[in-house]
């Protein structure tokens, strides 16, 4: 989908659309960011990845009292160890049901060579920030983006925050992992065929990580016509709506 | 000329697009382009001339982003001025013979309003109003309203033009690949609330290119009876040899454009990647075409700020439960200002498949218009249901109508010329459907003839407000056959013949008929099918009854208005069967059992493990047997206490105490239910007020803390989000509360913090304060001179109950 060789001689830091479909569910972030940390997730398996199925199998076959796991996934099974987390489980399926739909993949993007970087209105923040220079350092360029999985799922959220609070909670976790596996699946892109070229992609950098101010975002939104193409508007405090939106920075060596 | 007199047999030519030129022209990113009407006005100039020669009739000033929020009112009244005039420069120097109009350009404002965003929708109205009033001192020919991705952000911006000012007004949405509005919205929504408002032109712009927008503009053209516009990208930009290009050529974008315009779009243009070769283009080839006549649709439609409901088809089920009329707990819910309760009942009706919700919030000792606006803003953030107004104070209806997300149904009117003489000037104004009651000066009355001589009137009187027949929809009045046993045929004659005389549509309180009568759902949900038997398109109804649902479900089946019989046949499998209900019995009582070797008692185990239905279903059973307080000491708030000490051992998660106060819930409803039978209220705990602090939009973390503390028992006042101090203040010192919670995303906000606590420590000194949130820390408590922080919810539901102990 992207041109790389095209995007570094692109003029003008001209935006580019991308849209993806939607990209495989990773149920563990699902549930790390619905609070479940992760340590307890690796208690379940090693990789955080796996579902929850398949860790509450291991689980339950450590488990002494040596029951069926297929009736200790169902919420009737007495096992006092696992049938709350039978249960988030179930309304992690319930939650996925009711949005998963709902989302659109769009991001937009553009390259900026650092050599043009003071023409842009993004100098003196990206020049102050040590920790952003840290991550850019031996760079030749970065390209920005803009991602977001859309506002539907705000409006899940707002229905359901009121009547059913862990609804809502699920709901934000998935939108979050949502948002971040775009951002993923766009990054790999770019990193594949960045190495292609003999490129080396840093690990993106996103406004409000160490000492770069989530003010930095009206630029960059601007920057990529984030507004009018993507529908992505700050608050008075910067932060973004769609709430499930992410800016960010991928310096190319 | 006039050009809304060109427009009725000419098509209108718009300009393309105006960014990718000014930046071929020397505009450096982040800089605004707005301000090149004054530093650059030839290049601006040239751009215009440019594209009145390639055959434009109108163009865009360049003001997309001329708004208060970017520029101070004498800058922005210079740029209007200044591109105005750069516009009409153009007009006259351009050698092109067609007709030549300037529009006052209008771009969103780059802010989300609430309930998604920060920005009061009446702040919105009036930046809006300022670019309206400051351009119309300049005399454009028309104002252009367009990109606009969020419903009520369009009608902010329509309401100031027509507000402001006489000019014709288009107005052009900007949508997604997925047909709709970044925020929703479908076009059939869009048409219905902009044709309300008396848009002149209305349509679609950028985001696409035309054939991707083809499926939108036929929405458009299939619902709207005013002219439709298009604006299309030239596709998408794609970077060759380092120039950026976009995918769709002139020849190709002209065909395209031919092609909406055979199916009667009238005006049309290019938006971003389009030049004026491709303007030229589209002349070109439809210089022998002339425009489809215009065709009013005479559909009749409510829409909310996602989707449209269209009346006189299927019947449309309008939940009757938000009014206090007959209702205890909605009486005192409105005392209170539960606000949740209210939502609730909406959020219940959805659930049991109304399309609308009738809102009615009139009590004699609250203020009903402050509690009308509350409601409908409340409402429309967490339901996407249109909504029928239902009020008589005709204040309270013109603020809901005006802070409405669409397109709403009022009631209602009557044949009282006074009643109509308030009510359909608010309807021309915001747009509406209006139910329209069959009684006038004489009462109601009692013979169909009468009613429907009564209707005719009304459809007279509303032309004068130039309404049209297809927004009114007539309630012939249902009264009870305890009081007149001819009363009920009267009615449904009245449904018959409005509906066949006068093909318009009709609406019932259909509960009204068995007033005074045992089992009343019998009677009402036979007549409920007699009346859509006659025609009745909609019911105001109880969605909560069986029956009634029943005889929508099956009327539409036999109607040939269900194909497959899908909706009936899924209806079917969702009701109650007589087996299941007796299963459920011996189901808890093998959780009892079966927990008796764990310990812990059935109700304790469904709200541990977080079984909502369980847990009510459980409790129900317990309260025939046992006292609702013991149920609460003994069975709840131990379960409680399982979940928030694994929550504290790090044994059980976030999403598990969630669970478990959810489920508590609905234990805590049938008690409530219970309670308020018998007339008693239990003893309260002490009262809490809990606030996310001023400036911050962020509730997640207060909402959840709200919740564990009422799981616990305590009297929550929750203030909401964005509280100012002296709100909070006056709150603490009114209900003398112990404690204040407040809450704090950002660290911008820390500062409202601290200002509330020094406010509290002033006038309400008693108070212990504590503080939470993502940026807080004990140190950052310290600091702003909080008593307390509280990493989490079970932390906070702790030090109230250490608090509660030293009162």
């Amino acid at each position: 989908m992207i041109d790389l060789a095209e995007l570094l001689k692109s003029d003008n830091f001209t935006p580019f659309y991308a849209e993806y479909g939607s990209p495989a569910i990773n149920r563990g972030e699902i549930l790390r960011y619905s609070g479940i940390p992760a340590y307890d997730l690796k208690q379940y398996s090693k990789d955080t990845d796996i579902s929850l199925i398949s860790a509450l199998k291991e689980r339950c076959e450590r488990c002494a009292t040596k029951c069926d796991y297929t009736v200790s996934l169902s919420t009737d099974h007495k096992c006092p160890e696992l049938s709350e987390a039978a249960a988030v489980n179930e309304l992690l399926d319930e939650t996925l049901n009711l949005c998963i739909n709902g989302f659109t993949y769009r991001l937009m993007y553009c390259y900026v060579n650092l050599s043009d970087l003071d023409k842009t209105p993004l100098y003196n923040t990206f020049i102050d920030s040590k920790n952003l220079s840290k991550n850019l350092e031996n760079c030749r360029g970065v390209i920005l983006f803009a991602a977001t999985v859309g506002s539907n799922i705000d409006m899940l959220i707002r229905r359901f925050e009121r009547t059913k609070p862990a609804t809502a909670l699920m709901l934000q976790a998935i939108g979050a992992e949502r948002v971040e596996s775009l951002c993923d699946i766009f990054n790999d892109e770019v990193t594949v065929l960045a190495k292609a070229l003999s490129i080396n992609t840093h690990p993106r950098f996103s406004p409000g990580y160490g000492d770069l101010d989530i003010s930095v975002q009206a630029p960059i939104l601007n920057m990529l016509n984030a507004e009018k193409r993507l529908g992505i508007t700050l608050s008075n405090s910067f932060l973004m709506a769609p709430s499930k939106s992410v800016t960010a920075i991928i310096g190319l060596e | 000329m006039h050009i809304l007199d060109y427009m009725k047999d000419h098509f209108l030519i718009l300009d393309g697009g105006m960014g990718t030129l000014l930046q071929e022209s020397g505009l450096k990113p982040g800089e605004l382009p707005e301000r090149m009407n004054l530093s650059a006005p030839e290049v601006i100039k040239n751009i215009h001339k440019a594209y009145y020669d390639a055959g434009s009739n109108v163009v865009l000033t360049n003001t997309f982003g001329a708004n208060p929020l970017k520029f101070d009112d004498e800058e922005l009244d210079k740029i209007i001025a200044a591109s105005i005039e750069n516009a009409r420069a153009a007009a006259k120097e351009s050698l092109s013979s067609s007709e030549k109009f300037v529009a006052l350009d209008i771009g969103p404002l780059g802010k989300l309003l609430k309930p998604y965003g920060d920005l009061e929708f009446e702040d919105a109205v009036s930046f809006y109003a300022k670019i309206v009033k400051t351009g119309a001192k300049y005399n454009p020919d028309l104002i252009f309203i367009e990109t606009m991705n969020d419903s009520y952000d369009t009608k902010a911006a329509l309401l100031a033009a027509k507000e402001n000012s006489d000019l014709p007004v288009f107005v052009s949405n900007a949508y997604g690949s997925d047909g709709k509005l970044m925020t929703g919205a479908t076009p059939a929504a869009m048409v219905a609330m902009l044709e309300g408002m008396h848009a002149d032109a209305i349509g679609a712009n950028c985001s696409l290119g035309p054939k991707q927008l083809m499926g939108v503009m036929e929405e458009y053209l299939e619902y709207a009876s005013v002219p439709v516009l298009i604006k299309p990208n030239a596709g998408l930009p794609r970077s060759v040899d380092g120039k950026t290009v976009y995918d769709v050529l002139p020849e190709e974008f002209a065909g395209d454009i031919e092609e909406l315009l055979k199916k009667g779009v009238r005006i049309t243009g290019g938006c971003c990647g389009t030049r004026p070769e491709y303007i030229k283009a589209v002349v070109e080839k439809i210089w022998t075409m002339n425009p489809v006549p215009l065709v009013r649709k005479g559909r009749s439609v409510v829409s909310s700020y996602t989707h449209a409901v269209e009346f006189g088809h299927s019947p449309i089920l309008i939940g009757e439960r938000i009014n206090p009329t007959g209702k205890k707990l909605f009486k005192e819910a409105l005392r209170n200002n539960d606000i949740d309760y209210i939502l609730g009942e909406g959020l219940k009706q959805q659930d049991a498949g109304v399309q609308l919700l009738d809102v009615n919030v009139g009590l004699p000792e609250i203020d009903e218009e402050k509690m009308l606006i509350t409601v409908v803003k409340e409402l429309q953030a967490v339901s996407d249901l249109p909504l029928q107004l239902d009020t008589t104070d005709y204040k309270a209806m013109e603020s809901a109508l005006r802070c409405y997300n669409g397109k709403a149904m009022v009631n209602s009117v009557n044949g009282k010329v006074e009643v109509m003489e308030h009510v359909f000037p608010l309807v021309k104004k915001y747009g509406g459907f209006v139910v329209a009651l069959t009684l006038d000066e004489n009462g109601i009355p009692e013979d169909a003839d009468t009613r429907v001589k009564i209707a005719k009137r009304i459809i007279e009187k509303a032309k004068e407000y130039g309404i049209d027949k297809k927004d009114l929809i007539f309630d012939p009045l249902a009264m009870t056959i305890s009081a007149d046993t001819k009363a009920a045929l009267s009615t449904l004659e009245a449904v018959y013949r409005i509906n066949t005389e006068l093909k318009a549509n009709t609406s019932l309180g259909v509960s009204n008929v068995s007033f005074g009568l045992p089992e009343r759902s019998l009677v009402t949900s036979v007549f409920f099918g007699n009346a859509l038997e006659k025609g009745l398109s909609a019911a105001i109804m109880n969605p909560y009854s069986q029956e009634m649902m029943s005889v929508y479900y099956a009327f539409r089946a036999l109607h040939d208005m269900d194909a497959n019989c899908t909706d009936y046949i899924d209806y079917a499998s969702k009701l109650p069967a007589k087996q299941e209900v007796k299963a459920q019995k011996p189901d808890a009582a093998t959780i009892s059992s079966g927990s008796a070797a764990e310990g812990l008692s059935p109700l304790k185990e469904a709200v541990v493990r977080g079984l909502k239905d369980k847990a009510g279903l459980i409790t129900k059973e317990l309260l025939a047997s046992t006292e609702p307080l013991t149920i609460v000491q003994e069975e709840i708030i131990p379960a409680l206490n399982i979940v928030g000490k694994g929550f504290e051992e790090k044994r059980m998660f976030l999403p598990q105490l969630l669970m478990a106060a959810e489920a508590s819930k609905a234990s805590f409803e049938e008690i409530k239910l219970a309670m308020a039978g018998k007339g008693s209220e239990g003893p309260k705990r002490m009262s809490f007020i809990i606030a996310t602090v001023h400036g911050d939009i962020h509730d997640i973390g207060k909402n959840i803390v709200k919740l564990i503390l009422e799981n616990y028992g305590f009297d929550v006042h929750d203030l909401g989000k964005d509280v100012p101090p002296e709100v909070i203040v006056d709150k603490a010192i009114e209900i003398h509360a112990p404690v204040v919670g407040l809450s704090a995303l950002m660290t911008t906000t820390v500062p409202a913090m601290e200002e509330t606590i020094k406010q509290l420590r002033k006038k309400a000194p008693w108070v212990k304060v504590v503080v939470g949130g993502a940026v807080l820390t004990q140190e950052y408590a310290d600091q702003i001179g909080a008593d307390k922080y509280c990493k989490d919810a079970m932390d906070t539901v702790r030090y109230a109950e250490e608090v509660e102990k030293s009162l």
